[in-house]
């Protein structure tokens, strides 16, 4: 349960890149999340709202986006998806592979209504 | 409709003060690992077994968390060792603050080992960076054969496995070898111990691998 901790994190962003007074007009937070990031989305969303709930953020919803694992593979050269939890190149199967996306836990925007 | 674009990483301010516990390690010349395991895979009967083994020859400091009590630090201070128990109280993981905490409350001047032993958990752990060298993870014989599939972030964040309970393989479900196969899959790199904290198999070569990694002075 360690999606408190980061809804709280992404809590004192906001509050780090936004004026007080504006809290009641954020409509969305945009996260982008990686598959490997090892964070469950609705146990994130719930522990985000009930954070927000009864303050001046309470409008606001996160949108996450889901990024899939990549890698570049040594051994034939290219990038390629790679499927959760398997560590292998899909095209040459070799191990030999490097993680270029899929560990990422980034607030990218915040939304707010005018 | 306006937007604020931000670009920043939710757990940056972990990271922020993880590298500075690491630069005070480097400072220090500590060689420091996170050890993590799911409950109940050894992780401080190993740690037991370690500080037997070093013992005379490497200056060693331990902290401890759990989500509660201080039965682990209880266990390690008999070794005459400086132990800081860190009580999450819930939370499922160590932080890189509740770290810096600990060490105001310890010196690491004339120690070389530094060892941080997790909350039990094979998920949180895995995103939160202490300011280690590295983790090491354990995984115990009779949790089965497939817990690196099952978790296979914090198999693939660890440099290090230990296989505890070696000594219980004729008795449980669990083929050694299909377990180094799925550790390996999913991290090519990891450099595999087999330990017995009954028997203590292992442990001298285990121990030998930490004494590589002290810093020179």
């Amino acid at each position: 349960m360690h999606e408190m901790s980061i809804a709280q994190n992404i809590l004192e962003i906001i509050q780090d890149h936004i004026h007080e007074e504006d809290a009641p007009n954020v409509r969305s937070i945009k996260i982008r999340i990686g598959e490997l990031a090892g964070v469950v989305h609705d146990s994130l969303t719930f522990c985000f709202s009930t954070m927000v709930s009864g303050t001046p953020l309470q409008k606001a919803t996160l949108d996450i986006v889901t990024i899939p694992v990549t890698a570049h593979c040594n051994a034939c050269g290219k990038e390629n998806r790679l499927e959760y939890g398997v560590f292998v190149c899909s095209l040459c199967n070799s191990f030999d592979i490097r993680i270029m996306t899929g560990s990422e836990l980034n607030v990218v925007e915040i939304e707010l209504d005018d | 409709m306006s937007v604020i674009t931000i670009e920043r990483k939710i757990l940056g301010k972990n990271d922020e003060v993880a590298e500075q516990n690491r630069n005070q390690f480097l400072q220090h010349k500590i060689f420091v690992f996170n050890l993590v395991s799911s409950p109940g895979s050894g992780k401080t009967s190993i740690l037991e077994r370690t500080l037997e083994h070093l013992a005379g020859t490497i200056n060693v400091a331990v902290i401890e968390g759990d989500v509660q009590t201080d039965f682990d630090a209880q266990r390690v201070a008999k070794y005459n060792i400086p132990v800081v128990q860190i009580v999450t109280r819930g939370g499922c993981h160590l932080d890189a603050s509740l770290v810096r905490e600990a060490l105001q409350k310890m010196t690491l001047t004339g120690f070389q080992l530094l060892i941080i032993e997790n909350v039990g958990n094979l998920v949180c752990p895995a995103n939160y960076d202490l300011g280690e060298a590295l983790k090491v993870v354990v995984v115990s014989t009779t949790e089965g054969d497939d817990k690196p599939l099952k978790y296979p972030e914090m198999f693939r964040n660890a440099s290090v496995l230990l296989i505890n309970k070696i000594d219980l393989l004729p008795y449980v479900n669990c083929d050694l070898t299909v377990l180094k196969r799925n550790a390996l899959q999913i991290n090519s790199q990891l450099t595999v111990f087999e330990t017995s904290c009954t028997t203590k198999s292992g442990i001298p070569e285990w121990c030998g691998w930490i004494i590589g990694k002290i810093p020179a002075k």
